[in-house]
């Protein structure tokens, strides 16, 4: 067990490198000069310069004009390269430490004040917690779904259920959320809010109703996240199941006389669970990505919304500190995913 | 599965399958509606008789065409009647994808609005004989009056001579950007369109700029199909290649290119997707080709990943061994023994990403990194007004995306059923 997880990580340095690589290259790839971007920042430069100066300063600033490698090896870190950086590398030492290795991504374009990785984390309070509510729940109802649909199939309920997930499964993430929104909304049924997280007043509300209050607020957009989800997963689980019921192992525990409820828990299902903790892992990514879209449309201040953000405002800060911790999430995820399979099936932690 | 054998046992799957062939009938259909979207809405007429009494007329809508577009609806034609009669479709097939990739983006000729209406109005050309297509608007042929206006069946929508809703609540929306209220103006009806009020006039309704959804919808087939079929095969072919690479020659290329699949996989795709899309060039791509092929770039190690595996069992397979043995180099082994049999799974997965590659095409049009206006996308439809009282703008091009992935997926069962292997063995229905 040891050696496997030593080795595991162990392979994840270079992918760690790999990661960083990637996100570098893409986001420099993007085009728009963010020094442009500045003259609506005027209090982070000094007023005697004029309009060029200050864009030219802003950019030794922020290395943009240096050598690729520099750059990469600015954003890795742990030392800062720029001008009022590590003396080590011909900084001033105001700001010796930067980049991914000291968890200090910078601060805005926009907003020079604001630290971004502070920001992230402020901002992770609404994504991590939406997308685990989100999986948790497809999970929990993905599961019975996908054993009542193996067990009693050709049933009519199997296949209502069947063709709604499947309707669910080819529906655009964004769409569900404004249908969603319509018939919920103030313009159909008026039950539900659609926008933000609390409401205007919610601050002057005792604890309680506060979280009923964001309670109310998070309905639809945890509906937006979890359908597709529990579509996709219900099916796997049904096709897990219906090849467990048909194995061999299964029908050795029937004709011992087991009772069919205890045959399909104790047997097919506990056999069916395991390649679902890998699913767990893909759909991860997946989740962070939906963030993005679920966040635009009720308008909701998570991080795939910052990165949205950060994509229009060109700011290359933001760009690549969500869009590397949105990796490292999705790594830590499967690296998880990997050691809880190895714990739970043996074939695997001894071979 | 020898090559050629490969197309006619998914068609046999297909035919077995009543949703399947439903879903595939479908497709068909939508494809239809793509190539031949210039003959369907049009705001020029197919033909008109000269006022002058001489006898001549003009063709006004051929004109227009570009050669792209004859030649697709050519290729379309001739394909049909290759499905129906002939052999050796796949060439006519594979020839049609190509063709429809191109087609992505409609020529620069048609995107502007005609003058034909009013030249019919003015008496240019006899108003008796203008022939117009099934729906006599253009997609980018815009009527201010008619902004935001409700489909035309509904009670809701009618509208007096003044230009006013004659019924019902609804107040004219504030623009979501200026949000100025447009102040009432009468609709004009020009030459070949229906009646003001008739419930055949804006089936679907119209966009903030009074353009016919219906019409846009019919050219928002090419996009958001041309998406997902380019995407699809790009990612197919990066992925074998990447993948029967890391397979068959093993050692350090397989390390380096397994790690390269771990790396693009633990990405969430959406977000590498963004980054990408931002910085292509619309200049340089059309960017419903751009997006395809970033789409590709960030799909291909689940392809790359089931080509490797199918390679690796295969690698030293009986057959192989045999071949090499009688003296084909390595690359031939590979080339023309091992991947003809390693194609199924990814074939399938293949099949899967269309479906995918729409979906995420319509997720980046929500989001503003789409087509380019006024080429309509549905997705990009679907996205022109967040505003909940305009719902026929959100609900019908969100249906036509739904409809469309859900019959990719169900054909992709059927190919899944006739080409996977580890299907082959499992009994019939096992998923």
């Amino acid at each position: 067990m040891l050696r496997y997880l030593t080795r595991r990580i162990a392979w994840m340095i270079p992918t760690f490198l790999g990661i960083t690589l990637l996100v570098f290259a893409a986001a420099r790839a993007t085009p728009g000069d963010a020094a442009l971007m500045v003259s609506s920042a005027p209090e982070s430069a000094d007023p005697s310069l004029g309009a060029a100066a200050q864009r030219a300063q802003f950019r030794a600033e922020h290395l943009l004009d240096a050598p690729l490698w520099k750059q990469y090896l600015h954003f890795l870190g742990p030392w800062d390269l720029s001008p009022r950086g590590h003396p080590r590398f011909g900084g001033s030492g105001a700001h010796p430490w930067h980049g991914l290795l000291a968890f200090d991504f910078g601060n805005e374009y926009g907003r020079p004040t604001v630290p971004v990785a502070e920001e992230i984390a402020r901002r992770l309070e609404v994504t991590v917690p939406l997308a685990l509510v989100s999986m948790l729940l497809a999970f929990a109802i993905a599961i019975p779904i996908g054993v009542l649909s193996a067990t009693r199939r050709g049933s009519f309920l199997e296949r209502a259920t069947a063709f709604m997930l499947y309707a669910l499964h080819a529906t655009p993430t964004f769409w569900l959320g404004l249908m969603l929104v319509l018939v919920f909304g103030a313009a159909g049924l008026g039950w539900l809010p659609v926008v933000g997280l609390h409401d205007q007043d919610a601050t002057a509300l005792a604890p309680a109703d506060r979280f009923l209050d964001l309670a109310r607020h998070a309905i639809l957009p945890v509906a937006t996240l979890t359908l597709p989800t529990l579509a996709y997963l219900s099916r796997q689980v049904k096709g897990e199941m219906v090849e467990a019921l048909e194995s061999g192992y299964v029908r050795a525990a029937r004709a011992r006389g087991l009772p069919e409820g205890a045959v399909v828990r104790g047997h097919a299902l506990r056999n069916s669970l395991l390649p679902l903790i890998t699913l767990a892992a893909s759909i991860l990514p997946a989740a962070i990505g939906g963030s993005i879209i679920v966040e635009t449309v009720f308008a909701l201040p998570g991080m795939g919304r910052y990165a949205y953000e950060g994509l229009l405002a060109r700011d290359l800060n933001i760009v690549l500190a969500t869009t590397t911790v949105s990796a490292w999430i999705t790594f830590a995820a499967i690296l998880l995913a990997d050691l809880a399979y190895a714990i739970a099936d043996p074939r695997i932690r001894h071979g | 599965m020898a090559d050629g054998r490969v197309l006619a046992r998914v068609a046999a799957s297909i035919r077995a399958r009543p949703v399947a062939r439903a879903a595939a009938l479908l497709l068909l259909f939508f494809y239809s509606l793509a190539v031949l979207a210039p003959l369907i809405a049009n705001d020029r007429p197919y033909f008109v008789r000269d006022a002058s009494g001489a006898g001549g007329g003009r063709w006004p809508l051929f004109e227009s065409l570009s050669r792209l577009d004859v030649f697709l609806i050519l290729l379309w034609f001739l394909t049909l009647a290759a499905l129906l009669f002939g052999r050796r479709r796949w060439i006519l097939g594979v020839a049609l994808l190509v063709a429809l990739v191109f087609g992505a983006a409609p020529g620069r000729a048609t995107l502007a609005p005609s003058d034909w209406k009013e030249r019919i109005a003015a008496g240019e050309f006899e108003a008796q004989s203008a022939v117009f297509p099934p729906i006599a608007f253009g997609f980018a042929e815009t009527n201010l009056a008619e902004s935001y206006r409700p489909p035309t069946w509904l009670d809701s929508a009618e509208i007096s001579d003044a230009g006013a809703y004659v019924r019902g609540p609804r107040a004219p929306v504030p623009d979501p950007v200026t949000g100025v209220v447009p102040a009432p103006s009468p609709v004009p009806v020009r030459a070949g369109e229906p009646a003001r009020n008739s419930p055949w006039r804006h089936p679907l309704g119209a966009d903030s700029l009074g353009r016919d959804v219906l019409a846009r919808l019919v050219y928002g087939a090419r996009v958001s199909l041309a998406v997902g079929l380019l995407s699809a095969a790009a990612l197919f072919a990066l992925g074998v290649l990447v993948g029967a690479a890391a397979g068959y020659f093993g050692g350090w290329i397989d390390l380096l290119l397994s790690r390269g699949i771990e790396v693009v996989l633990c990405f969430p795709a959406f977000f590498l997707v963004l980054l990408v899309l931002a910085s292509a060039d619309p200049r340089v791509l059309p960017p419903a080709v751009s997006i395809a092929f970033v789409i590709a770039l960030v799909g291909w190690p689940s392809v790359a990943r089931l080509v490797r595996a199918e390679v690796l069992r295969l690698r030293d397979a009986d057959f192989v061994v045999a071949a090499r043995a009688l003296g084909a180099s390595p690359l031939r082994a590979l080339v023309a023994h091992v991947l003809p049999n390693a194609l199924g799974p990814a074939i399938v997965a293949a099949f899967f990403a269309v479906g995918g590659g729409a979906l995420v095409e319509a997720a980046l049009s929500y989001l503003g990194f789409g087509v380019q206006v006024p080429i309509p996308s549905w997705g990009s439809l679907a996205s022109e007004s967040h505003h909940a009282g305009h719902w026929w703008l959100q609900l019908f091009p969100g249906l036509a995306i739904l409809v469309s992935v859900a019959g990719y997926n169900l054909v992709g069962e059927a190919v899944r059923e006739a080409l996977d292997p580890r299907l082959a063995s499992r009994p019939e229905g096992a998923r």
